[in-house]
C-alpha cells in the first residue's frame, strides 16, 4: 500500500473518530433535507428558483464550507495540537503523500457527509448542485488541510475567513463575489436571470478551473507547511 | 577525518545552536557518537529534547550542521527509515490499537514482513500483541512501550528515547535498559536522555552532559571525574591509624584537606586523585596504618553531574 493510501486510511479513521464533529455535520445534512422536503411541499415556492437560493444559501454558504473547515483543519491541526504528528513525519513519506492521503480522506468525510445530502436535497428541490457542492468541497477542504497544516489557530482562522471573506467581501459587488469560492459554485448550479442572494454569473470554465486551482493550492501549502514543519 | 572514524561517527554535530525568538535552546553544541549506548543527560530545560529533535530531523538547527550516517536527517527522506524516536509526550493515535499502531510504522517505513515485525517489536517491548483495547485506555508506562515497539519496529540504525524510563515500573525499567543495552551492543546508537541520575548510571558510562542549552561535557563520566583539576577529590579511608596516616597525607603534600573520624576513619581531600591512589599503600606502611577500606566518595555521576551543572 502506497504512503498515501496508508494516510488516507489512518487518516479516515481518525477523523471518523471525532464523534462531535461528525454529528454536527450528520444534524445540519439532515436539517438540509427536511427543509428541502418542506419547501417542495409548500404552496408559495417557486421551484427551482428558490430551491437553488436556498441551496445557496444553506448549503454553498454554510453547511458545505463550515463543514469542510471542521473536518480538514483538524486533520492536521489535531496531529498537531496533540504532538503526535511526529509518528507520520518521521517516517520516510514524501510530504505530498502525506497531504494527498489526508485531503482524501477530509474530502471523503466532506462529500459523504455533506456533499450527497445537498445532492438528495437538491434532487428534492429539482436543482443540480451536484457539481457546484463537490467543487466547493475539492477548494475549502484544500484551503483548510493547509490552514491545519500551517497556523496555530486553524479553526479559528477559518472562521474568520469564511466570515469575512466569503461572506463580507463577497457580498460587497459582483467584483469582489469574483474572489470567493462559492460564487464559482453556485454558478454552476444557477440559470441565466435566477436571483439567489449572492452575486454569480462566473463563466463554465472559470466555474470549475478556480475551485480545483484553489483546491491544489490549498493541497501544495499544505506540501510547503510539512516540509517545513518544526515538529513538536 | 579519516575513513575509519567516519564510519564510527554515526553522528556528527558541528557547532549547534538553535534559537526560539530570544531563547537559546541550544547554544553552540559539539559532539560526535558512534555505535553503542550513551545517555544525554541533564536537568528539565537543558536542550535535551530539542538536541534530539534536531538529530532526528524534526527541527533545523539555526546555526551549525547535523549529520547523521553522513546526511542531514532535516531533508534525507531515506534516513528516517533508519531513525527511531521515543518523543517525551505521551500522546498517541489514541483511537488505534497497539498493533494497527505499530503496524502504521511498519508499513510507512517499508519494513520487510511488517507483520511478523510488528509482533516482535510489540513483544520486545513486553506488551500483548493481540491486546484489543484502544491506545487511550493504556496507563503511563504501557505508552512508553507502546512509543518504543513504534520506534523499533523497522529496525532503526539510531535509536532516540527521550526520558524514556518515566513510568515504567522497576521490572520495567530493568528490561528497557537491558533492550538499549542489547540494541546498543548491536552495533546501532542508543542516545536516551534523562534528567535522572540514577538511571543515567544504570545505562553505561558514556554521557554527553548538557546544561543551560550548552555541552558541559561527554564521555565516560568516570574520565570526566578525572578531568575536574580544580574540584579535589575526596576518598574515606577506614584505618587504625587514622591521625598518623592523615599527618604523613598532609606532609606528603597528597591531601589539601583531611577529617578525622575517631577512633578509625578519615576523609581526604586530594587534588590528585591518581597520585594520591598511587601512594596511599606505601605510606599507610611507613605510618604502621593498616588500611581496611579506601572508598572515593565522589567519582558517581552524581557529583560530575552536580559539579558541571551548577557550575555552568
Amino acid at each position: 500500500m502506497s504512503h498515501a493510501a496508508l494516510v488516507f486510511r489512518f487518516m479516515l479513521q481518525k477523523l471518523l473518530r471525532g464523534w462531535g464533529r461528525i454529528v454536527v455535520l450528520v444534524v445540519l445534512a439532515a436539517l438540509a433535507i427536511v427543509i428541502a422536503v418542506v419547501l417542495r411541499n409548500s404552496d408559495d415556492a417557486v421551484l427551482p428558483e428558490d430551491g437553488a437560493a436556498f441551496l445557496v444559501w444553506f448549503g454553498l454558504s454554510i453547511i458545505l464550507p463550515f463543514g469542510a473547515l471542521l473536518i480538514a483543519s483538524e486533520a492536521f491541526g489535531d496531529l498537531r495540537d496533540e504532538r503526535t504528528l511526529v509518528y507520520l513525519w518521521l517516517r520516510p513519506m514524501r510530504a505530498w503523500s502525506a497531504t494527498a492521503g489526508a485531503a482524501g480522506a477530509a474530502l471523503t468525510v466532506v462529500v459523504v457527509l455533506l456533499v450527497i445530502p445537498l445532492i438528495v436535497a437538491g434532487l428534492i428541490l429539482d436543482v443540480d448542485v451536484a457539481a457546484g457542492a463537490l467543487l466547493a468541497a475539492v477548494a475549502y477542504t484544500g484551503v483548510f488541510l493547509a490552514f491545519g497544516m500551517i497556523l496555530s489557530r486553524p479553526l479559528l482562522m477559518g472562521l474568520l475567513v469564511l466570515l469575512v471573506w466569503e461572506n463580507v467581501i463577497g457580498s460587497l459587488s459582483a467584483a469582489t463575489a469574483r474572489l470567493t469560492i462559492r460564487s464559482y459554485a453556485a454558478s454552476l448550479l444557477v440559470e441565466p436571470g435566477w436571483d439567489v442572494g449572492t452575486p454569480v454569473g462566473r463563466s463554465f470554465a472559470a466555474s470549475i478551473a478556480v475551485p480545483l486551482a484553489v483546491g491544489a493550492a490549498g493541497l501544495l501549502l499544505a506540501a510547503w507547511g510539512w516540509r517545513r514543519a518544526e515538529v513538536a | 577525518m579519516s575513513d575509519t572514524e567516519t564510519r564510527h561517527a554515526m553522528i556528527e554535530v558541528e557547532r549547534v545552536s538553535k534559537r526560539f525568538g530570544d531563547l537559546v535552546a541550544v547554544s553552540d553544541v559539539s559532539f560526535r557518537l558512534g555505535a553503542g549506548v550513551t545517555a544525554l543527560l541533564g536537568p528539565n530545560g537543558a536542550g535535551k529534547s530539542t538536541m534530539l529533535r534536531m538529530l532526528s530531523g524534526l527541527a533545523a538547527p539555526s546555526e551549525g550542521t547535523v549529520r547523521v550516517l553522513g546526511s542531514n536527517p532535516r531533508h534525507d527522506l531515506g534516513l528516517r527509515r533508519r531513525i527511531g524516536l521515543v518523543p517525551q509526550q505521551e500522546s498517541l493515535f489514541e483511537h488505534m490499537r497497539l498493533r494497527e499502531f505499530v503496524r502504521l510504522a511498519a508499513d510507512l517505513s517499508g519494513t520487510p514482513n511488517p507483520a511478523t515485525a510488528t509482533e516482535q517489536a510489540i513483544g520486545t517491548v513486553g506488551l500483548d500483541p493481540a491486546d484489543k483495547r484502544r491506545l487511550n485506555t493504556y496507563s503511563k508506562g504501557m505508552r512508553q512501550r507502546a512509543k518504543l515497539a513504534y520506534a523499533i519496529v523497522c529496525a532503526p540504525d539510531l535509536l532516540f528515547l527521550d526520558e524514556p524510563l518515566t513510568g515504567l515500573d522497576p521490572t520495567q525499567r530493568n528490561l528497557m535498559i537491558d533492550l538499549f543495552h542489547r540494541i546498543g551492543a548491536s552495533g546501532r546508537c542508543v542516545l536516551v536522555s534523562s534528567h535522572v541520575l540514577d538511571e543515567v548510571q544504570r545505562l553505561g558510562t558514556d554521557v554527553l552532559v548538557m546544561g543551560k542549552g550548552r555541552l558541559l561535557a561527554e564521555g565516560d563520566f568516570r574520565r570526566i571525574r578525572d578531568l575536574m583539576d580544580d574540584r579535589p577529590s575526596r576518598f574515606r579511608i577506614a584505618t587504625d591509624a587514622p591521625r598518623a596516616l592523615a599527618a604523613g597525607l598532609i606532609a606528603e603534600g597528597l591531601a589539601v584537606g583531611v577529617e578525622i573520624h575517631e577512633p578509625s576513619a578519615l576523609t581526604v581531600a586530594t587534588a590528585s586523585a591518581g597520585r594520591f591512589a598511587a601512594a596511599i599503600a606505601p605510606l599507610a606502611r611507613d605510618r604502621r596504618a593498616s588500611l581496611r577500606e579506601l572508598r572515593p566518595l565522589d567519582a558517581d555521576l552524581e557529583s560530575v553531574f552536580r559539579y558541571l551543572v551548577e557550575g555552568s
